[in-house]
Protein backbone atom coordinates (compact mmCIF):
# COMPACT_ATOMS: atom_id res chain seq x y z
CA UNK A 1 0.00 0.00 0.00
CA UNK A 2 1.53 3.27 -0.99
CA UNK A 3 1.28 6.26 1.47
CA UNK A 4 -0.12 9.74 0.23
CA UNK A 5 0.58 13.55 0.21
CA UNK A 6 -2.54 15.92 0.41
CA UNK A 7 -3.39 19.18 0.35
CA UNK A 8 -6.23 20.97 1.03
CA UNK A 9 -6.69 24.67 0.71
CA UNK A 10 -9.02 27.38 1.70
CA UNK A 11 -9.39 30.62 1.56
CA UNK A 12 -11.89 32.91 2.97
CA UNK A 13 -12.20 36.37 1.69
CA UNK A 14 -14.76 39.66 2.81
CA UNK A 15 -17.50 40.37 -0.03
CA UNK A 16 -19.95 42.64 1.32
CA UNK A 17 -21.92 41.66 4.25
CA UNK A 18 -20.44 38.10 3.66
CA UNK A 19 -17.64 35.26 3.48
CA UNK A 20 -16.47 33.59 0.35
CA UNK A 21 -14.62 30.35 0.17
CA UNK A 22 -12.04 30.32 -2.86
CA UNK A 23 -10.17 26.46 -3.09
CA UNK A 24 -7.35 26.59 -4.66
CA UNK A 25 -5.59 23.27 -3.97
CA UNK A 26 -8.20 20.54 -3.39
CA UNK A 27 -6.17 16.66 -3.40
CA UNK A 28 -7.70 13.34 -1.94
CA UNK A 29 -8.96 11.84 0.00
CA UNK A 30 -9.72 15.73 1.33
CA UNK A 31 -12.94 16.68 -0.16
CA UNK A 32 -14.93 20.07 0.61
CA UNK A 33 -18.47 19.84 -1.24
CA UNK A 34 -19.37 23.83 -0.94
CA UNK A 35 -20.19 27.02 1.36
CA UNK A 36 -22.64 27.68 3.18
CA UNK A 37 -23.51 31.15 4.53
CA UNK A 38 -24.34 31.50 7.58
CA UNK A 39 -26.88 34.80 9.18
CA UNK A 40 -23.52 35.93 11.36
CA UNK A 41 -21.83 36.61 8.02
CA UNK A 42 -19.73 33.38 8.00
CA UNK A 43 -19.08 30.99 5.75
CA UNK A 44 -19.64 27.50 7.53
CA UNK A 45 -17.43 24.61 5.54
CA UNK A 46 -17.59 20.87 6.23
CA UNK A 47 -14.26 19.16 5.91
CA UNK A 48 -14.61 15.51 4.37
CA UNK A 49 -12.15 12.65 4.57
CA UNK A 50 -13.28 10.87 1.86
CA UNK A 51 -10.87 7.49 2.80
CA UNK A 52 -12.74 7.65 6.65
CA UNK A 53 -9.45 8.27 8.11
CA UNK A 54 -5.59 9.05 8.10
CA UNK A 55 -3.90 5.85 6.73
CA UNK A 56 -0.11 5.08 8.37
CA UNK A 57 1.96 6.78 5.82
CA UNK A 58 -0.20 9.51 5.15
CA UNK A 59 0.53 13.17 5.57
CA UNK A 60 -2.27 15.29 5.36
CA UNK A 61 -2.19 18.96 5.35
CA UNK A 62 -4.64 21.63 5.52
CA UNK A 63 -4.17 25.67 4.94
CA UNK A 64 -6.27 28.01 5.48
CA UNK A 65 -5.76 31.71 4.73
CA UNK A 66 -9.04 34.25 6.40
CA UNK A 67 -8.22 37.31 4.19
CA UNK A 68 -9.06 40.83 6.34
CA UNK A 69 -12.83 40.94 8.09
CA UNK A 70 -13.38 37.25 7.01
CA UNK A 71 -15.39 35.00 9.27
CA UNK A 72 -14.87 31.22 8.52
CA UNK A 73 -16.83 28.62 10.74
CA UNK A 74 -14.93 24.96 9.68
CA UNK A 75 -16.03 21.07 11.11
CA UNK A 76 -15.75 17.83 9.89
CA UNK A 77 -18.03 15.28 8.67
CA UNK A 78 -17.21 12.89 11.28
CA UNK A 79 -14.67 11.45 13.63
CA UNK A 80 -10.70 11.94 12.55
CA UNK A 81 -9.89 8.12 12.84
CA UNK A 82 -6.21 7.45 13.31
CA UNK A 83 -5.77 3.27 11.69
CA UNK A 84 -3.41 1.07 13.15
CA UNK A 85 0.44 1.40 11.52
CA UNK A 86 2.56 -1.39 10.20
CA UNK A 87 5.88 -1.40 11.66
CA UNK A 88 7.87 -0.64 8.73
CA UNK A 89 5.61 2.24 7.73
CA UNK A 90 6.19 5.50 8.78
CA UNK A 91 3.69 7.59 11.14
CA UNK A 92 0.30 9.08 10.10
CA UNK A 93 1.01 12.82 10.04
CA UNK A 94 -1.36 15.52 9.69
CA UNK A 95 -0.55 19.78 9.64
CA UNK A 96 -2.84 22.40 9.60
CA UNK A 97 -1.74 26.25 9.04
CA UNK A 98 -4.32 28.84 9.89
CA UNK A 99 -3.77 32.73 9.10
CA UNK A 100 -5.86 34.68 10.42
CA UNK A 101 -5.94 38.20 8.51
CA UNK A 102 -7.29 41.41 10.82
CA UNK A 103 -10.78 41.52 12.10
CA UNK A 104 -10.82 37.97 10.48
CA UNK A 105 -12.05 35.59 12.58
CA UNK A 106 -11.70 31.68 12.09
CA UNK A 107 -13.88 28.66 14.10
CA UNK A 108 -12.39 25.42 13.73
CA UNK A 109 -14.54 22.76 15.49
CA UNK A 110 -13.40 19.15 14.21
CA UNK A 111 -14.79 16.29 15.32
CA UNK A 112 -13.31 13.86 17.73
CA UNK A 113 -9.45 12.80 17.15
CA UNK A 114 -9.74 8.86 17.62
CA UNK A 115 -6.36 6.98 17.44
CA UNK A 116 -6.84 3.34 16.74
CA UNK A 117 -5.13 0.53 18.27
CA UNK A 118 -1.83 0.20 16.97
CA UNK A 119 -1.69 3.41 15.72
CA UNK A 120 0.96 6.19 15.16
CA UNK A 121 -0.09 9.84 14.92
CA UNK A 122 1.63 13.47 14.33
CA UNK A 123 -0.05 16.36 14.28
CA UNK A 124 1.10 19.75 14.03
CA UNK A 125 -1.40 22.90 14.24
CA UNK A 126 0.02 26.25 14.12
CA UNK A 127 -2.37 29.21 13.94
CA UNK A 128 -1.16 33.06 13.12
CA UNK A 129 -3.28 35.87 13.94
CA UNK A 130 -2.83 39.30 13.18
CA UNK A 131 -4.09 42.11 14.94
CA UNK A 132 -7.83 42.25 16.04
CA UNK A 133 -7.80 38.30 14.46
CA UNK A 134 -9.69 36.09 16.40
CA UNK A 135 -9.28 32.24 16.75
CA UNK A 136 -11.84 29.67 18.40
CA UNK A 137 -10.23 26.27 18.26
CA UNK A 138 -11.21 23.19 19.88
CA UNK A 139 -9.54 19.54 19.60
CA UNK A 140 -11.09 16.63 21.23
CA UNK A 141 -8.87 13.15 22.00
CA UNK A 142 -10.64 9.88 22.32
CA UNK A 143 -8.42 7.10 23.76
CA UNK A 144 -9.13 4.96 20.97
CA UNK A 145 -12.74 3.04 19.04
CA UNK A 146 -15.14 1.81 21.29
CA UNK A 147 -13.78 -0.55 24.09
CA UNK A 148 -10.08 0.34 23.23
CA UNK A 149 -8.36 2.40 26.12
CA UNK A 150 -5.01 3.92 25.02
CA UNK A 151 -4.03 1.17 22.81
CA UNK A 152 -2.64 3.33 20.08
CA UNK A 153 1.55 3.23 20.03
CA UNK A 154 2.25 7.33 19.94
CA UNK A 155 -0.17 10.38 19.82
CA UNK A 156 2.09 13.42 19.15
CA UNK A 157 0.06 16.70 19.05
CA UNK A 158 1.60 20.24 18.92
CA UNK A 159 -0.09 23.60 18.79
CA UNK A 160 1.15 26.77 18.76
CA UNK A 161 -0.78 29.95 18.56
CA UNK A 162 1.19 33.22 17.67
CA UNK A 163 -0.65 36.54 17.65
CA UNK A 164 1.12 39.87 16.51
CA UNK A 165 3.95 37.81 15.59
CA UNK A 166 4.83 36.30 19.29
CA UNK A 167 3.78 33.04 20.51
CA UNK A 168 0.95 32.64 22.99
CA UNK A 169 0.63 28.99 22.97
CA UNK A 170 3.24 26.77 22.52
CA UNK A 171 1.90 22.97 23.40
CA UNK A 172 4.21 19.88 22.38
CA UNK A 173 2.60 16.69 23.44
CA UNK A 174 4.00 12.87 23.43
CA UNK A 175 1.27 10.44 24.72
CA UNK A 176 3.04 6.55 24.66
CA UNK A 177 0.52 4.33 26.57
CA UNK A 178 3.54 2.07 26.65
CA UNK A 179 6.19 4.26 27.95
CA UNK A 180 4.31 6.62 30.65
CA UNK A 181 1.29 5.11 32.55
CA UNK A 182 -1.66 7.33 31.06
CA UNK A 183 -3.81 7.18 33.96
CA UNK A 184 -0.94 8.64 36.49
CA UNK A 185 -2.91 11.59 38.31
CA UNK A 186 -1.18 14.24 36.96
CA UNK A 187 -1.97 12.99 33.04
CA UNK A 188 -5.26 11.93 32.52
CA UNK A 189 -5.95 10.43 36.29
CA UNK A 190 -9.24 8.11 36.49
CA UNK A 191 -10.54 9.78 32.72
CA UNK A 192 -10.32 8.69 29.63
CA UNK A 193 -11.52 11.94 27.22
CA UNK A 194 -9.83 14.95 26.60
CA UNK A 195 -10.35 18.61 24.48
CA UNK A 196 -8.70 21.51 24.56
CA UNK A 197 -10.46 24.92 23.76
CA UNK A 198 -8.45 28.12 22.61
CA UNK A 199 -10.46 30.85 22.37
CA UNK A 200 -8.01 34.19 20.85
CA UNK A 201 -8.52 37.73 19.74
CA UNK A 202 -5.40 39.16 18.88
CA UNK A 203 -4.74 42.52 20.74
CA UNK A 204 -8.29 42.36 23.39
CA UNK A 205 -7.63 43.64 26.90
CA UNK A 206 -5.95 41.63 29.73
CA UNK A 207 -9.70 42.81 31.48
CA UNK A 208 -11.46 41.69 28.59
CA UNK A 209 -9.99 38.00 29.30
CA UNK A 210 -9.94 37.84 32.85
CA UNK A 211 -13.98 38.37 32.61
CA UNK A 212 -14.04 35.90 30.32
CA UNK A 213 -12.06 33.47 32.38
CA UNK A 214 -14.49 34.15 35.31
CA UNK A 215 -17.76 33.49 33.24
CA UNK A 216 -16.33 30.46 32.14
CA UNK A 217 -15.00 29.14 35.50
CA UNK A 218 -18.44 29.56 36.33
CA UNK A 219 -20.34 27.71 33.75
CA UNK A 220 -17.75 25.16 34.41
CA UNK A 221 -18.24 24.87 37.55
CA UNK A 222 -22.50 24.54 37.03
CA UNK A 223 -21.52 21.86 34.47
CA UNK A 224 -19.26 19.98 36.20
CA UNK A 225 -19.58 16.45 37.62
CA UNK A 226 -18.15 13.33 38.93
CA UNK A 227 -17.91 12.45 34.56
CA UNK A 228 -16.04 15.48 33.99
CA UNK A 229 -13.95 18.51 35.12
CA UNK A 230 -13.09 21.13 33.19
CA UNK A 231 -10.20 24.01 34.09
CA UNK A 232 -10.21 27.81 32.56
CA UNK A 233 -7.63 29.59 32.79
CA UNK A 234 -6.45 32.61 30.78
CA UNK A 235 -3.31 32.50 28.41
CA UNK A 236 -0.03 35.41 28.88
CA UNK A 237 -2.07 37.51 26.63
CA UNK A 238 -4.48 37.43 23.86
CA UNK A 239 -6.72 34.57 24.64
CA UNK A 240 -7.67 31.72 26.98
CA UNK A 241 -8.05 27.86 27.19
CA UNK A 242 -10.76 25.49 28.42
CA UNK A 243 -9.43 22.18 28.67
CA UNK A 244 -12.00 19.38 30.33
CA UNK A 245 -11.17 15.46 30.63
CA UNK A 246 -14.18 12.87 30.89
CA UNK A 247 -15.12 9.31 30.26
CA UNK A 248 -17.24 10.60 26.72
CA UNK A 249 -16.67 12.29 23.90
CA UNK A 250 -20.62 13.57 23.62
CA UNK A 251 -20.03 15.04 27.09
CA UNK A 252 -17.28 17.03 25.76
CA UNK A 253 -18.71 18.34 23.13
CA UNK A 254 -22.17 19.43 25.34
CA UNK A 255 -19.39 21.62 27.61
CA UNK A 256 -17.63 23.27 24.52
CA UNK A 257 -21.00 24.31 22.60
CA UNK A 258 -21.54 26.06 26.49
CA UNK A 259 -18.07 27.84 26.29
CA UNK A 260 -18.34 28.45 22.95
CA UNK A 261 -21.75 30.29 23.46
CA UNK A 262 -20.81 32.69 26.18
CA UNK A 263 -17.63 33.21 24.56
CA UNK A 264 -19.34 34.03 21.36
CA UNK A 265 -21.91 36.38 22.81
CA UNK A 266 -18.99 37.92 24.92
CA UNK A 267 -16.32 38.83 22.40
CA UNK A 268 -18.42 39.27 18.92
CA UNK A 269 -22.05 39.52 20.77
CA UNK A 270 -23.50 36.89 18.53
CA UNK A 271 -25.82 34.55 19.46
CA UNK A 272 -23.69 31.23 17.57
CA UNK A 273 -25.43 28.61 16.06
CA UNK A 274 -23.88 25.08 16.57
CA UNK A 275 -22.80 23.67 13.28
CA UNK A 276 -24.01 20.66 12.02
CA UNK A 277 -22.90 17.36 13.80
CA UNK A 278 -20.71 19.00 16.52
CA UNK A 279 -23.13 18.89 19.09
CA UNK B 1 37.39 27.99 44.74
CA UNK B 2 34.75 25.46 43.69
CA UNK B 3 33.82 24.96 47.17
CA UNK B 4 32.40 28.43 47.26
CA UNK B 5 29.81 28.22 44.14
CA UNK B 6 28.65 24.77 45.12
CA UNK B 7 27.67 26.54 48.83
CA UNK B 8 26.06 29.32 46.81
CA UNK B 9 24.06 27.16 45.27
CA UNK B 10 23.11 24.81 48.02
CA UNK B 11 22.08 28.58 49.50
CA UNK B 12 19.81 30.00 46.11
CA UNK B 13 18.54 25.97 45.72
CA UNK B 14 17.73 25.94 50.03
CA UNK B 15 13.90 26.56 51.00
CA UNK B 16 14.79 29.37 53.40
CA UNK B 17 15.85 31.67 50.41
CA UNK B 18 13.21 34.42 50.38
CA UNK B 19 11.27 33.75 47.44
CA UNK B 20 7.86 32.84 48.12
CA UNK B 21 8.22 28.96 47.03
CA UNK B 22 6.52 27.58 49.69
CA UNK B 23 3.83 29.40 49.37
CA UNK B 24 2.44 27.79 46.00
CA UNK B 25 1.76 23.98 45.52
CA UNK B 26 0.91 24.43 41.72
CA UNK B 27 -2.19 22.80 41.51
CA UNK B 28 -1.40 19.61 43.96
CA UNK B 29 -3.86 21.38 46.48
CA UNK B 30 -6.54 21.30 44.32
CA UNK B 31 -5.52 17.30 43.49
CA UNK B 32 -5.31 16.55 47.20
CA UNK B 33 -8.48 18.10 48.12
CA UNK B 34 -10.38 16.33 45.39
CA UNK B 35 -8.79 13.12 46.52
CA UNK B 36 -7.03 12.27 43.46
CA UNK B 37 -3.09 12.88 45.09
CA UNK B 38 -3.11 11.16 48.78
CA UNK B 39 0.26 9.91 49.94
CA UNK B 40 -0.26 6.20 48.30
CA UNK B 41 -0.10 8.55 44.99
CA UNK B 42 2.17 10.78 45.92
CA UNK B 43 5.49 9.01 44.55
CA UNK B 44 3.97 8.18 41.46
CA UNK B 45 2.33 11.57 40.93
CA UNK B 46 5.85 12.96 41.60
CA UNK B 47 7.27 10.45 38.57
CA UNK B 48 4.93 11.80 36.45
CA UNK B 49 5.98 15.64 37.51
CA UNK B 50 9.46 14.84 36.39
CA UNK B 51 8.47 13.31 33.25
CA UNK B 52 6.61 15.87 31.83
CA UNK B 53 6.17 19.34 33.56
CA UNK B 54 9.16 19.40 35.61
CA UNK B 55 11.28 18.27 32.33
CA UNK B 56 9.93 20.79 30.40
CA UNK B 57 11.06 23.40 33.82
CA UNK B 58 14.47 21.51 33.82
CA UNK B 59 14.69 22.31 29.76
CA UNK B 60 14.17 25.92 30.42
CA UNK B 61 16.72 26.08 33.46
CA UNK B 62 19.36 24.35 31.21
CA UNK B 63 18.66 26.96 28.12
CA UNK B 64 19.18 29.83 30.71
CA UNK B 65 22.35 28.31 31.78
CA UNK B 66 23.40 28.94 28.09
CA UNK B 67 21.44 32.01 27.10
CA UNK B 68 22.92 35.65 26.76
CA UNK B 69 20.35 38.38 27.26
CA UNK B 70 18.49 39.55 24.99
CA UNK B 71 17.94 35.44 24.26
CA UNK B 72 16.95 35.37 27.85
CA UNK B 73 14.00 37.52 27.36
CA UNK B 74 12.67 35.17 24.24
CA UNK B 75 13.29 32.64 26.72
CA UNK B 76 10.79 33.66 29.18
CA UNK B 77 8.03 34.83 26.85
CA UNK B 78 8.14 30.98 25.32
CA UNK B 79 8.19 29.58 28.60
CA UNK B 80 4.96 31.33 29.68
CA UNK B 81 3.19 30.54 26.65
CA UNK B 82 4.01 26.89 27.29
CA UNK B 83 2.21 27.02 30.57
CA UNK B 84 -1.47 27.31 29.92
CA UNK B 85 -2.78 27.79 33.69
CA UNK B 86 -2.24 31.18 34.50
CA UNK B 87 -2.13 30.57 38.33
CA UNK B 88 1.35 28.33 38.13
CA UNK B 89 2.32 30.67 35.41
CA UNK B 90 2.21 33.67 37.87
CA UNK B 91 3.60 31.70 40.66
CA UNK B 92 6.96 30.73 38.69
CA UNK B 93 7.01 34.09 37.23
CA UNK B 94 6.67 35.82 40.98
CA UNK B 95 8.96 33.18 42.21
CA UNK B 96 11.52 33.68 39.04
CA UNK B 97 11.01 38.13 40.02
CA UNK B 98 12.12 37.15 43.53
CA UNK B 99 14.84 34.84 43.12
CA UNK B 100 16.48 37.37 40.78
CA UNK B 101 16.25 40.41 42.85
CA UNK B 102 17.74 38.49 45.45
CA UNK B 103 20.31 37.01 43.40
CA UNK B 104 20.98 40.59 41.79
CA UNK B 105 21.46 42.30 45.23
CA UNK B 106 24.05 39.66 46.63
CA UNK B 107 25.47 38.71 43.81
CA UNK B 108 29.23 40.31 43.05
CA UNK B 109 29.71 40.03 39.37
CA UNK B 110 28.06 41.69 36.47
CA UNK B 111 24.59 40.34 36.13
CA UNK B 112 23.15 40.35 31.88
CA UNK B 113 20.80 43.20 30.66
CA UNK B 114 17.37 41.44 31.38
CA UNK B 115 13.94 42.26 31.82
CA UNK B 116 13.18 41.07 35.20
CA UNK B 117 9.75 41.33 34.99
CA UNK B 118 8.78 38.07 32.98
CA UNK B 119 11.80 36.38 34.23
CA UNK B 120 10.73 32.50 35.49
CA UNK B 121 12.21 30.86 37.95
CA UNK B 122 13.66 28.10 36.05
CA UNK B 123 15.48 30.52 34.04
CA UNK B 124 16.57 32.79 36.57
CA UNK B 125 18.31 30.08 38.39
CA UNK B 126 19.84 28.44 35.19
CA UNK B 127 21.55 31.83 34.51
CA UNK B 128 22.52 32.68 38.19
CA UNK B 129 23.79 29.59 38.44
CA UNK B 130 26.06 29.86 35.29
CA UNK B 131 27.39 33.36 36.84
CA UNK B 132 28.35 31.14 39.46
CA UNK B 133 30.19 28.82 37.89
CA UNK B 134 28.17 26.13 38.09
CA UNK B 135 28.09 22.86 35.29
CA UNK B 136 24.88 23.44 33.26
CA UNK B 137 23.50 19.83 34.23
CA UNK B 138 24.81 20.38 37.98
CA UNK B 139 22.53 23.56 37.99
CA UNK B 140 19.25 21.82 36.49
CA UNK B 141 19.95 18.78 38.63
CA UNK B 142 19.62 21.30 42.15
CA UNK B 143 17.09 23.61 40.33
CA UNK B 144 14.58 19.65 40.27
CA UNK B 145 15.99 18.99 44.06
CA UNK B 146 14.32 22.25 45.38
CA UNK B 147 11.11 21.54 43.38
CA UNK B 148 10.91 18.25 43.86
CA UNK B 149 11.35 19.14 47.61
CA UNK B 150 8.81 21.76 47.57
CA UNK B 151 6.28 19.86 45.71
CA UNK B 152 6.73 17.20 48.94
CA UNK B 153 6.73 19.82 51.50
CA UNK B 154 3.47 20.90 50.35
CA UNK B 155 1.90 17.29 50.32
CA UNK B 156 3.04 17.32 53.98
CA UNK B 157 1.01 20.08 54.85
CA UNK B 158 -1.95 19.11 52.34
CA UNK B 159 -1.64 15.06 53.83
CA UNK B 160 -1.11 12.95 56.18
CA UNK B 161 2.71 12.51 55.48
CA UNK B 162 4.96 12.24 58.29
CA UNK B 163 9.22 13.72 57.87
CA UNK B 164 11.06 10.33 57.91
CA UNK B 165 8.54 9.28 55.12
CA UNK B 166 8.79 13.06 53.21
CA UNK B 167 13.11 12.41 53.09
CA UNK B 168 12.61 8.10 52.16
CA UNK B 169 10.48 9.67 49.13
CA UNK B 170 13.40 12.55 47.88
CA UNK B 171 15.84 9.94 48.29
CA UNK B 172 14.62 7.31 46.07
CA UNK B 173 13.21 10.07 43.49
CA UNK B 174 17.27 11.33 43.29
CA UNK B 175 18.04 8.44 41.15
CA UNK B 176 15.17 10.08 38.29
CA UNK B 177 16.19 13.55 39.33
CA UNK B 178 19.84 13.22 37.93
CA UNK B 179 18.11 11.53 34.83
CA UNK B 180 15.95 14.28 34.25
CA UNK B 181 18.56 16.73 34.42
CA UNK B 182 20.96 14.72 32.18
CA UNK B 183 18.34 14.37 29.78
CA UNK B 184 16.63 18.20 30.32
CA UNK B 185 20.05 19.10 28.94
CA UNK B 186 19.92 18.13 25.08
CA UNK B 187 16.52 19.27 24.67
CA UNK B 188 14.94 22.12 23.14
CA UNK B 189 12.58 24.45 24.57
CA UNK B 190 10.22 24.73 21.66
CA UNK B 191 10.51 20.86 20.91
CA UNK B 192 10.33 19.49 24.36
CA UNK B 193 7.90 17.57 25.51
CA UNK B 194 5.18 17.87 28.24
CA UNK B 195 1.77 16.34 28.71
CA UNK B 196 -0.30 17.26 32.36
CA UNK B 197 -3.63 17.84 31.72
CA UNK B 198 -4.79 17.06 35.18
CA UNK B 199 -2.11 18.92 36.79
CA UNK B 200 -3.32 22.00 34.93
CA UNK B 201 -7.14 21.75 35.16
CA UNK B 202 -6.13 21.51 38.74
CA UNK B 203 -4.18 24.51 38.73
CA UNK B 204 -6.77 26.00 36.73
CA UNK B 205 -9.03 25.40 39.18
CA UNK B 206 -7.40 26.34 42.66
CA UNK B 207 -8.70 29.63 42.34
CA UNK B 208 -12.48 28.46 42.92
CA UNK B 209 -11.22 26.15 45.85
CA UNK B 210 -13.16 27.02 49.15
CA UNK B 211 -10.21 26.67 51.50
CA UNK B 212 -6.88 27.11 50.50
CA UNK B 213 -3.33 27.00 51.98
CA UNK B 214 -1.46 28.03 49.03
CA UNK B 215 -1.80 30.59 46.94
CA UNK B 216 -1.80 28.63 43.44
Amino acid sequence: MTSCRALLQLCFEKDGGETRMRVPVQQAPWKVVRSFPEASGACLVHLNNVSGGVLAGDHLELTIEAGPGAQALLTTTGATRIYRAKPEVASARQTVAVHVHSEALVEYLPDALIPFGGSRYAQDSMFRLDPGGGLFWWEIVAPGRSGERFAYETLELTSTICSGGAPVVVERALLEPARGALDNPMRFGRFTHMASFYICRSGASAGCWSDLEDRLAEAARGIGDEHIVWGVSALARDGLVVRGLAFETRHLAQGLAVFRRLAMLQLYGVEPVLPRKTF
Amino acid sequence: MQDLALLRLLQLSDSAAPIGSAAHSFGLETMAQEGAVGPAELERFLLGQLAESLELEAVFCGAGWGRDAPQIDDLNRLLSARKPARESRQASLAIGRRFWRLFASIFEGELPDVDASVMHHAVAFGTAARLLGIARTTAVAAFLQQAVTASISAAMRLMPLGQSTAQALLWRLGLEIGATAQRACTLDPWRAFSFAPALEIASMRHPGIETRLFIS
